[in-house]
């Protein structure tokens, strides 16, 4: 089976090429046979791809340490679930996943076009995604290649890191791969468009789907790692400006203002030239984000280490933002366009200005995160800009983000007079006042959590403000009832209330994220079985100690009584783990998640007579932040649910 | 035997590859006409146009823009959907002659 992956690499790399050579005899000749035997070319090499990664899958399962991949991320004793998760925990396995998805989605933009006709503009589509496919394909086969073998065959393999064995396994790198490479395609219309100079925003409905859906897979991806990252004690809690977390937030940031401006060249045929600088933005830093995973050039928590594939990817970067660039400048006069936007009064210009702050917050993180290697080259020193430096500069501009994206609904297109701007934001303005009010009453003082929690407010009394208007209106013209109508407004106007619905979660994680910063509650003890920690309202006994063993693990596990004035509430088990092959025990989170707070314990410690060392938090609020990022997700997924008169690639 | 599989799995995705090479050769579909260009271009105006008093009427319903503006908007958008349409109309007569 190694040498049958090997060389199906090698075919699916063959194959590419050659459909890459099929695309640009078809566009030389103006031959559309050729074109079509590109098409199944590229078709040829998912198959391939698919056939090596089914090798690579096979050999996890089998496990044959012969294979240095599988000897170094799998052992005999690690559950099978883990066994298929282990073919993305490292780097070789993640480049053959990238390039087999990124040659699925290139095929199901082959299917979804089947039955458009081929123009001049879709030789050059597919050859981007070919060019982007080989790249991957390249580096397996020549530079990482993951059937790579060890000489000899040991016994066992080192196993899976423990901090990976979690069921984040499964959901969350796939699902970033899913975002970046998603973008991929977007990416390869923009081209494409700048090659034939094709200035309408036809490219741009095509891949609305693509964009708002690798959006969505992105937003998953960061979502999944912050709960992983939270429920394993060692990562920062849910998110701590890590690299790696950096660098697929930062894509985010910008796919996220490019999302936005779609809406304005679709509607008003304007900012052209902007979206192309946005998607080739967006494409580089997915692949950018890469590199810094890859290269090991920065310090991270879940970095591949020194791998010897950063000058590709830098390469590669650096050929799609020069090509990228230079097609804009030479195409420039065709997309410049005459309209503008005719009042800062509008909609388009609060779309200007949360383009401008998502802009500065992705520069100040990925400024924040390449700092080190800046200084590097500079003064010869490594200097790494900690969590201050990004709460700092960050927190303020979210908070302008949230302020933006409350006024923005408010604010009609193109031209809105005073009058109405001050009927608009009376009742929501007015409840954000309220709630400001009552927080202060009862004690909320921290500067930037009060105003977090009234801008919160604010955005919520928009979007509700929004919808009850929207409701009435359509009650009083067709008579339905309220929920009638409500359904159907949702429905038929899915694209602008799946806006809404995001922006409602937005709110909802704001909320969550400044109670838990702020008034976040921390204790420790060392415990004897019978004895009790306080910590705020909660009162925790230490009950029992058992120990057990579990799958390839030998399970420390602390039983603890949990009271609340006086009586006993719940109970929650709090364990170390020692894993077979893991050089130290691992700490598992135990998590008792309610509406209005997490009860969060960790036992760092267990003594010789069993004594519990425990760390114990209250994290107010922490569950909005996954009710509203899963809003955020629901409302991406109804805004793109297509019509059926609407065609998507 | 690996290897065999792998060969005839490849022979026979080289073969679906090239069919289409095979068959009578036929050109892609050719670049519009700087007529058909200009068509598609007012065609785009023409629906920008329409969107855009979609957008103003729904805003007039929900209070995001006053009467008068929304007529002034209304008039604005009406005069250049009208335009677009009436310069589709003399390319086509232009065409047709």
């Amino acid at each position: 089976m190694i040498i049958f992956g090997i060389l199906s690499q090698f075919a699916a790399l063959i194959f590419t090429l050659l459909a890459m050579g099929l695309f640009l005899g078809g566009l030389g000749r103006n031959n559309l046979r050729l074109v079509e035997a590109g098409k199944r070319g590229l078709l040829s090499a998912t198959a391939a791809t698919t056939l090596a990664s089914i090798a690579l899958g096979y050999l996890f399962l089998t496990d044959n340490f012969q294979v240095e991949y599988v000897a170094s991320y799998s052992d005999r004793a690690l559950p099978l679930f883990y066994k298929l998760t282990a073919f993305w925990a490292g780097q070789k396995g993640s480049l053959l996943f990238w390039a087999w998805v990124l040659s699925l989605f290139t095929s199901l933009v082959i299917f979804n076009n089947r039955k458009e006709p081929d123009d001049r503009n879709t030789p050059y589509v597919y050859l981007v995604l070919a060019a982007t496919l080989g790249f991957f394909l390249f580096l397996l086969c020549a530079v990482s290649n993951p059937f790579d073998t060890l000489g000899f065959t040991p016994q066992d393999g080192n196993g899976l890191n423990p901090m990976l064995q979690n069921p984040g396994m499964v959901f969350h790198p796939p699902l970033l791969f899913f975002g970046y490479i998603g973008f991929t395609i977007p990416f390869a219309y923009a081209i494409a468009a700048m090659i034939t100079g094709n200035t309408g925003a036809d490219w741009i409905r095509k891949t609305r789907v693509w964009n708002v859906l690798s959006w969505i897979f992105l937003s998953i991806g960061i979502i999944l790692g912050g709960q992983w990252a939270y429920v394993e004690l060692g990562w920062g809690g849910y998110w701590a400006w890590d690299p790696v977390e950096n660098a697929s937030f930062i894509p985010w940031l910008v796919s996220t203002a490019f999302i936005h401006t779609a809406i304005i060249q679709e509607r008003r045929g304007i900012m052209k030239v902007w979206n192309m600088v946005l998607i080739l933005l967006t494409f580089s830093l997915c692949i950018f984000g890469t590199y810094l995973v890859r290269s090991g050039v920065l310090q991270s928590v879940h970095d591949f280490g020194a791998t010897g594939l950063g000058g590709y990817f830098l390469f590669f970067v650096a050929v799609v933002l020069i090509g990228g660039f230079y097609l804009l400048a030479e195409s420039y006069g065709e997309f410049k366009t005459p309209g503008s936007v005719e009042s800062y009064l509008s909609r388009e210009s609060t779309f200007l200005f949360n383009n401008v702050i998502l802009l500065a917050l992705a520069f100040a993180t990925l400024l924040g995160t390449v700092f080190p290697i800046l200084s590097e080259a500079v003064t010869g020193n490594k200097i790494t800009v900690g969590q201050p430096f990004f709460n700092q500069v960050n927190t303020p501009l979210f908070l302008i983000l949230v302020l933006l994206t409350g006024i923005c609904p408010l604010i009609g297109w193109r031209k809105a007079s005073v009058a109405n701007l001050r009927r608009n934001f009376l009742r929501p303005a007015a409840s954000a006042f309220l709630a400001a009010i009552i927080m202060v009453a009862f004690g909320i003082r921290e500067p930037y959590a009060l105003l977090a929690f009234t801008l919160a407010t604010f955005v919520g009394g928009t979007i509700v403000q929004e919808y009850v208007t929207a409701l009435r209106s359509r009650k009083k013209l067709t008579g339905e009832s309220s929920a009638s109508a409500g359904l159907k407004l949702l429905w038929r106007m899915r694209r602008r209330y799946g806006g809404h619905i995001v922006h409602f979660g937005l709110a909802m994680m704001v909320v969550g994220i400044a109670a838990s910063s702020a008034y976040k509650l921390e204790s420790q003890g060392t415990l004897q079985k019978g004895e009790t920690l306080t910590i705020g309202e909660f009162t925790l006994k230490y009950e029992d100690f058992r120990i057990y063993q579990k799958y390839n693990r030998t399970v420390y596990a602390a039983k603890l009584g949990i009271f609340k004035a006086g009586a006993r509430i719940d109970e929650l088990e709090a364990e170390r783990r020692n894993y077979i092959n893991a050089k130290q025990p691992t700490t598992e989170v135990a998590i008792r998640s309610t509406l209005v707070e997490d009860l969060y314990v960790t036992m760092p410690g267990i003594g010789r007579n069993n004594e519990i060392t425990l760390k114990v938090a209250v994290n107010p609020l922490l569950i909005w932040i996954w009710f509203g990022s899963s809003l955020m997700v629901l409302g991406g997924i109804l805004a793109i649910i297509p019509s059926r008169r609407k065609k998507y690639v | 035997m690996e290897i065999a599989i792998l060969l005839i799995i490849s022979l026979v995705l080289m073969a679906y590859t090239l069919l289409p090479v095979l068959r009578p050769a036929k050109t892609l579909i050719q670049d519009e006409s700087v007529q058909d260009q200009q068509f598609m271009i007012l065609e785009q105006e023409k629906k920008n146009n329409l969107q855009a008093i979609r957008d103003i009427d729904f805003e007039l319903a929900t209070g995001k823009i006053s009467p008068d503006d929304h007529q002034e908007l209304r008039t604005l958008f009406s005069l250049k959907a009208a335009d677009a349409m009436a310069a589709q109309k003399n390319l086509q007569a232009e065409n047709d002659d």
